[in-house]
């Protein structure tokens, strides 16, 4: 009898990768409390509705209901919270970072390969904050300067999954997967650019008017999106982490459960 | 079948006969430090007769656990990684699967096999009944930022497996450099 290739499914990692009996039961009991299938949260932007003719609000009301989740420890909320495994693994087409040297109004987002998301660092060049988002939903943000808000993500290689060095945000894409969102800030009227690996790089562009661009990153299980966004060049940077549903992470519940 | 050592080779099919799958097992132990530490990266990459990867799509990693038809895959983490292959799936393009251990090329202190103990890569059967084993001979890794533990390889209608244990001091990309893929 023919065998019949075609049943497997490399793009669903879930149903290839062994399941070790712990994280399966935790996988059920996960399974008994969660609600249909929610996608990741949507950036405010797409390419097709391009950001040139975007203005945001910044004005300080409810996040739109398409941000994250509130992941503070005093409102934990596993049962809303999407989950990694339901995100949509078939991507629309997308230029890669070959394809375009700007981000713009004309070309918004670009989108890695799977060895480009995953080697060595992302750096982005000319950012004065980075905000993180885990996918554990932990949000945190740094300033070049270093100043932490809400928490940090240390990796098993003892580096945070986002950070600086030498006044460069990176990114350790080793740990991608823990990694679900990022938003770099940059002065308004310098240039963002970013930097892989494999030497490719893309900028953003520095403000023009009344309108500049921050850099956002998503992951999405394992492949980064970089999209170009227009904000407000004045808006400062604790209003646009609002803007795009950033809420810091406390701290406590990590304190309470140290010995 | 036992130990190997370092050049030996083992023929898997000719002396199990009906052996279609087989778990290969890739493991170190990592001296802990307080500082960044090293980053070990299994990858396999499944090589054409003239030693070249077939494609990036037949690099298989932690980001890409699969090859495009299913036959080499990322399957566990019970030793440091497990990577089931199922030799009958291999296409014929396929003459060796070779597998590789690099230190991430993290900026931030990528670091060398120097804290790295204990490196071993084992041959199982689908039900982890261990065929054979290499243990690779400790020496000093201080400049090693990639290395070679083994290969599945072709030969006449059987596949055999060899013990390599050779390191690179280029990293990832004088691997890809000597196989022919992107990085």
């Amino acid at each position: 009898m023919a065998l019949n290739r075609s049943s497997i499914r490399t793009d669903i990692t879930y149903l290839s990768r062994r399941v070790r009996p712990a994280a399966r039961d935790e996988i059920s009991a996960a399974a008994t409390f969660a609600p249909a299938p929610v996608p990741a949260a949507a950036p405010p932007s797409s390419p097709a509705a391009p950001a040139a003719t975007t203005s945001l609000s910044l004005s300080r009301s409810p996040a739109p209901t398409s941000a994250a989740p509130n992941t503070s420890a005093a409102a934990p909320s596993a049962v809303s919270r999407p989950r990694a495994a339901a995100r949509p693994t078939r991507l629309f087409p997308a230029p890669g970072i070959g394809a375009t040297r700007l981000l713009n109004a004309q070309t918004p987002m670009i989108r890695l390969d799977r060895r480009q998301s995953a080697i060595g660092s992302l750096l982005v060049t000319g950012a004065t904050s980075a905000a993180w988002e885990s996918s554990e939903h932990v949000t945190g943000a740094m300033s070049v300067d270093g100043a932490v808000s809400g928490t940090t993500l240390e990796c098993s290689g003892n580096r945070p999954l986002v950070g600086y060095v030498d006044g460069t945000a990176a990114v350790a894409l080793r740990h991608i997967r823990e990694l679900r969102r990022a938003l770099f800030i940059g002065q308004p009227f310098s240039p963002l650019t970013v930097e892989i690996f494999d030497g490719g790089t893309v900028t953003l562009p520095a403000a023009d008017g009344e309108l500049r661009y921050i850099l956002s990153l998503t992951a999405i299980d394992g492949v980064i999106e970089l999209r170009a966004e227009p904000v407000p060049a004045r808006a400062d940077a604790a209003e646009l982490w609002q803007e795009f549903g950033f809420s810091m992470t406390t701290k406590a519940a990590a304190r309470r459960q140290e010995p | 079948m036992g130990n190997l050592v370092a050049g030996a080779n083992a023929a898997l099919t000719a002396e199990n006969p009906g052996l279609s799958k087989v778990m290969i097992g890739l493991g170190w132990q990592s001296i802990p430090s307080r500082g960044p530490q090293s980053e070990l990266v299994p990858l396999a990459i499944m090589c054409d007769a003239g030693g070249r990867a077939v494609s990036n799509d037949h690099l298989v990693f932690f980001n890409q656990i699969a090859s495009p038809e299913g036959s080499v895959a990322f399957a566990g983490t019970e030793d440091q990684e497990q990577i089931d292959v199922d030799l009958s799936l291999v296409p014929d393009s396929v003459a060796k699967i070779t597998f590789i251990v690099y230190v991430d090329p993290d900026l931030r202190g990528p670091g060398t096999f120097a804290a790295i103990r204990g490196q071993y890569i084992r041959v199982a059967t689908a039900q982890n009944q261990e065929l054979v084993r290499f243990d690779i001979p400790q020496s000093p890794q201080d400049n090693i930022t990639a290395m070679m533990f083994g290969e599945l390889y072709r030969h006449r209608e059987d596949w055999k497996f060899r013990a390599l244990g050779q390191g690179y001091t280029t990293g990832l990309r004088g691997v890809a450099a000597d196989f022919r893929f992107d990085v």
